[in-house]
């Protein structure tokens, strides 16, 4: 029997009943003229100054598709000064012919403030892996394209022991306290054929029948275009706040940071290839994820990268990286409702988990393309609350849920069905935290790409209706489309939640 | 007051002696980390063309949990797809990837979990089995591979010989092709050069090669319901038969090539020689000890084998040729046991055939119904069960198609050596293709490979609602697959033609 997950809550951004410090502020400021005309004894304004604060709370506070009021005008407007100004369009340096040091990243928006090193040569290859930068966020991330076997054919009890694998994946995470987010990346991308042709030129031999070689050829071509391919990858996240003292004592600097990261990614190695079933986990180097990052933005660009490939195994002087310069998209223009990239369209789309829960594996029609030629990408990320940090939220949720109980029974109020569900859900999360669980509050964002050849609209309505299929809710990303796109499709650990409070 | 230096310190005393303290340490400035981090805005720089975000925190739904449920967002749901490497097959529906099967480039990977090429294919008949198996030879003859047929019963591989232009070998009471089972094959080539030690090893896997061969002919004949039995006695005389019939007991410099009747004639009539390396007292005691087994070589001689492999082999062979067929189905008047034995006649021959193969003489072994074959019995399953052996070192791709694992699982009693063996043979096909079955079968299916319920469920629904489906698996990965067939395989893999005609 399939387990069925549903001991989770919506986790509350806020601090402050809910509201963050400038809904707190927005709030606070807007009782002012009703507490000053109180005092002065004027009834008439004040009631006046109630209903304008009451009308400033919903505008401020309650949520319309993810945001508030005040926050899609801001965006709005921030939107439409950008786009008129032109600072959200991206075109890139060497679109431009001004691309100067080609190892430097050009890539749009929330992206802009990644660097990419090489690691120090590890193993008997001396494979340097590739060790990000993020100058916004300040955090380093390594990345790694992993095999799964997937669980469409696991039955039950293998499912479980995947699922507790990443379970205690992030548990080691949370152990360590260094790692604070581990997000876990699967695009399912249109099949291009590449390493098929290059096996067959090859392989082929020139005196076989052509009656087999008709049938091969045809078959190539008709199979091709309606397959797909699923690439996973998985970036681990480490702020520099809580790497640069490890780092200290492994050497300090780069070098001792790319130390303290390689011993996290072994130890992340181990249990990915264990319990959690990865048959491959290979942690790419600079011109990989540069690969990567370009065939996030541009699918179809991935056939020539193989050709190039292959090409320098025989023949040195053919260059088959992709330099950083490059790697991101030549052009690309956000628009409210959808990304524009070279010639690409994309859709995204966060999900809401269902009350009564979902099985493992539930996310399956999200993956899947309803199309030839659609590529759907998945971006579930587990940011790792710290120890302290979960203990205090935990508390802190158990005694408003106490004092809400409280308040109920003193007006002998029937609590709904609901509320005790919640109640109880809090109270267990205390019990399983003081049992050695980690917290976490995982996010999931799913995105279509498609060719701008047809109706980007349409595709986003058919991934709408896939989280749908899928027993889930979707959220357009509407204004962040851009930033949702980088996040869900370029495995350089972008966080769309990040907050450094966790 | 100023005090006076009345001698030398420590530091001069020792230094006068020789020994000269190390100053003390000059503390270097520390130096504080370069800075690693720049300013830069969440947004991305502010300028015309800098792809500047509106807005970088992204109303995403954010969940609360702890980590023993983060399972509900597992993403990695399809598998990765196996290389694109070998006969593109058709679809993986579970992961809408193009699935391809390539038995020697799996055993030449290390992310593919087989160690042999062996492929056992189990399908209710209609289920697309021969249509699969069809579609990947004629798809793998482009990348270089050859077809051998050993063996085709129903004359199903006749129309796709002719396309490739080859006729099929007939053999049957009354036709002229005749095969000698105990053929040297290419082993025999430069005998008279080799040395003493490459001609001993030669030898022994050609008499080892016969043994298997008739101890599976002799184990086919039965007393009763007891096969007749072909223990070390047996064996011996066998061996020291042939050796005397080929030459090699005295060291002949060319070997002879003998038959099966030869071998007989010369048990009913054996030589002192034969008598005395076979320690019998005298020709009567040989004789009368070995009764059973020269009358079970008799039936063989006069029965079943008779015009068909009891003489020498009269078919030239074009190993260069795509594919070769030999059909049998002149032999199904005969009746099951017939066929079986022909099966492993063939089996011996091919596998004769094989030995000494050139590197890169990449050929695909097709074993139809190979189940006639299981039933006669333990010994015919230990012949089969040697050739999967053989498969990696030969670079043969052993295919068998068989209905049913308990078409295998017949041989014998429920725990006796010959249902062990057969279950072994399943393990030493790391490939198996399991098409549509009904429910009992699927569970039997599922018992003996260890198949799970979803496995079952797959075989016993999904598989049995369309032609070419099947669950492939690939060591211990499980893929569910619809075959494709090219319009032109379509036509050729027709099997329906008797009754085409009620359509």
């Amino acid at each position: 029997m399939a387990v069925i997950y549903s001991d989770y809550s919506r986790a509350r951004i806020g601090h402050f009943f809910g509201l963050s410090g400038w809904q707190l502020a927005v709030v606070a400021l807007s009782l002012m003229p009703v507490f000053v005309c109180v005092n002065a004894a004027a009834w008439v304004p004040a009631a006046g100054f109630v209903l304008a604060w009451a009308l400033v709370v919903v505008v401020t506070v309650t949520p319309v598709r993810g945001r508030s009021a005040t926050n899609w005008a801001a965006t709005s407007v921030a939107f439409a000064v950008g786009a008129l100004a032109g600072w959200t369009r991206f075109r890139s340096r060497a679109a431009v012919g001004a691309a100067a040091d080609l190892g430097v990243p050009d890539l749009p928006g929330v992206l802009a403030g990644v660097e990419i090193h090489d690691g120090p040569p590890q193993g008997p290859a001396g494979t340097r892996v590739a060790v990000v930068q993020n100058h916004t966020t300040r955090t380093w991330a390594v990345a790694a394209a992993v095999v799964h076997p997937g669980i469409g054919m696991s039955e039950a009890d293998e499912r479980a022991q995947f699922g507790t694998g990443l379970s205690e994946l992030l548990d080691l995470a949370s152990r360590a306290e260094l790692v604070e987010e581990i997000l876990l990346l699967v695009r399912t991308v249109p099949e291009d054929g590449a390493e098929r042709d290059q096996w067959i030129t090859r392989h082929r031999s020139p005196a076989g029948p052509t009656v087999a070689r008709v049938v091969n050829d045809e078959l190539q071509a008709a199979l091709t275009g309606g397959c797909v391919r699923t690439e996973a990858f998985l970036t681990l996240v480490v702020p520099e706040a809580r790497l640069g003292k490890a780092a200290k004592e492994a050497g300090g600097g780069f070098e001792g940071r790319a130390r303290v990261l390689y011993s996290l990614m072994g130890e992340c190695d181990a249990q990915l290839r264990g319990a959690v079933g990865m048959t491959g986990v290979e942690w790419l180097t600079s011109p990989q994820l540069a690969a990567a990052c370009r065939t996030g933005f541009a699918p179809g660009d991935r056939a020539g990268i193989i050709d190039a490939l292959t090409a320098h195994t025989s023949d040195p002087a053919v260059n088959a990286d992709v330099p950083w310069a490059m790697a991101g998209p030549s052009g690309a223009d956000p628009a409210a409702r959808h990304y524009s990239h070279d010639a690409w369209n994309s859709i995204s789309a966060t999900i809401k988990l269902p009350v009564k829960g979902a099985a493992m594996g539930a996310l399956a029609p999200i993956l899947t393309p309803t199309e030839p030629g659609e590529r759907r990408s998945v971006l579930v990320a587990f940011p790792i609350i710290s120890a302290s940090a979960a203990d205090r939220q935990s508390a802190s949720s158990e005694w408003a849920a106490d004092m809400g109980e409280g308040l109920r029974t003193k007006a002998k109020v029937k609590p709904r069905t609901r509320a005790v569900d919640d109640a109880a859900k809090v109270r267990g999360l205390d019990r399983k935290l003081a049992r050695g669980s980690s917290l976490t509050r995982p996010y999931a964002v799913a995105t279509v790409t498609v060719p701008k050849t047809v109706r980007a609209a349409e595709f986003g309505r058919r991934l709408d209706a896939s989280v749908r299929k899928a027993g889930f809710a979707p959220l357009r990303l509407d204004l962040s489309q851009d930033a949702a796109f980088a996040a869900s499709t370029i495995p350089l650990g972008i966080s769309l939640t990040r907050t450094g409070d966790t | 007051m100023r005090r006076t230096t009345t001698g030398r310190d420590v530091t001069r005393l020792l230094a006068d002696f020789g020994h000269d303290l190390p100053a003390a340490p000059s503390v270097s400035p520390s130096v504080r980390e370069p800075r690693l981090f720049r300013n830069a805005s969440r947004r991305g720089p502010r300028h015309r063309g800098s792809g500047w975000a509106a807005s970088t925190r992204a109303p995403v739904s954010v969940w609360r949990m702890t980590s023993d449920q983060a399972p509900v967002l597992w993403p990695f749901i399809a598998a990765t797809g196996l290389p694109p490497t070998g006969a593109q097959m058709g679809i993986d529906v579970l992961s809408g990837g193009s699935f391809y099967l390539d038995p020697f480039g799996w055993v030449l990977r290390d992310d593919v979990p087989i160690t042999n090429p062996n492929v056992i294919c189990f399908g209710k008949p209609g289920r697309g089995k021969s249509a699969t198996t069809k579609a990947f030879i004629l798809r793998m003859m482009d990348f270089g591979y050859r077809t051998l047929i050993l063996g085709d019963p129903k004359d199903e591989y006749e129309p796709l010989c002719s396309v490739l232009g080859v006729e099929p070998f007939r053999i049957g009471p009354g036709l002229p092709a005749r095969i000698n089972p105990l053929a040297f094959g290419p082993l025999a080539q430069g005998w008279a050069d080799l040395n003493a030690g490459e001609a001993q090893s030669r030898a022994a896997i050609v008499f080892g090669r016969w043994l298997t061969l008739l101890r599976g002919l002799v184990g086919s004949q039965r007393v009763g319901d007891t096969p007749v039995p072909f223990g070390p006695v047996e064996e011996n005389v066998v061996k020291a038969g042939l050796r005397q019939l080929t030459g090699y007991t005295h060291g002949n410099t060319h070997l002879a090539e003998t038959t099966i009747p030869e071998l007989w004639h010369l048990l009913n009539a054996p030589t002192p020689e034969l008598v005395d390396q076979c320690r019998y007292a005298s020709t009567r005691h040989f004789l009368d000890e070995t009764r059973l087994l020269r009358d079970a070589l008799g039936q063989l001689t006069s029965g079943a084998l008779a015009g068909i492999f009891d003489d020498h082999t009269s078919i030239t062979v074009d190993w260069a040729a795509p594919i070769q067929s030999l059909s049998l189905s002149r032999l199904e008047l005969l009746g099951e046991e017939a066929v079986g034995i022909a099966l492993t006649c063939l089996s011996s021959w091919g596998r004769g055939m094989r030995e000494l193969a050139d590197p890169g003489d990449l050929r695909i072994m097709v074993r139809d119904e190979v189940w006639k074959q299981m039933r006669l019995g333990a010994e015919a399953v230990k012949s089969f069960d040697g050739d999967l052996r053989l498969s990696r070192s030969h670079g043969d791709v052993q295919w068998a198609n068989a209905h049913k694992p308990s078409d295998l699982l017949s041989v014998g009693d429920a725990s006796s050596q010959a249902v062990a063996i057969a279950k072994d043979l399943l393990h030493l096909a790391d490939i198996k293709i399991l098409h549509g079955q009904d429910l009992g079968v699927a569970r039997d299916l599922e018992q003996v490979m260890g198949l799970g319920p979803i496995a079952r469920d797959v075989i016993t629904t999904w598989a049995m609602h369309g032609k070419g489906r099947a669950l492939w698996c690939v060591g211990e990965q499980q893929y569910k697959v619809q075959t494709v067939l090219h319009p032109t395989e379509a036509a050729l893999t027709f099997t329906n033609d008797a009754i085409a005609g009620a359509g």
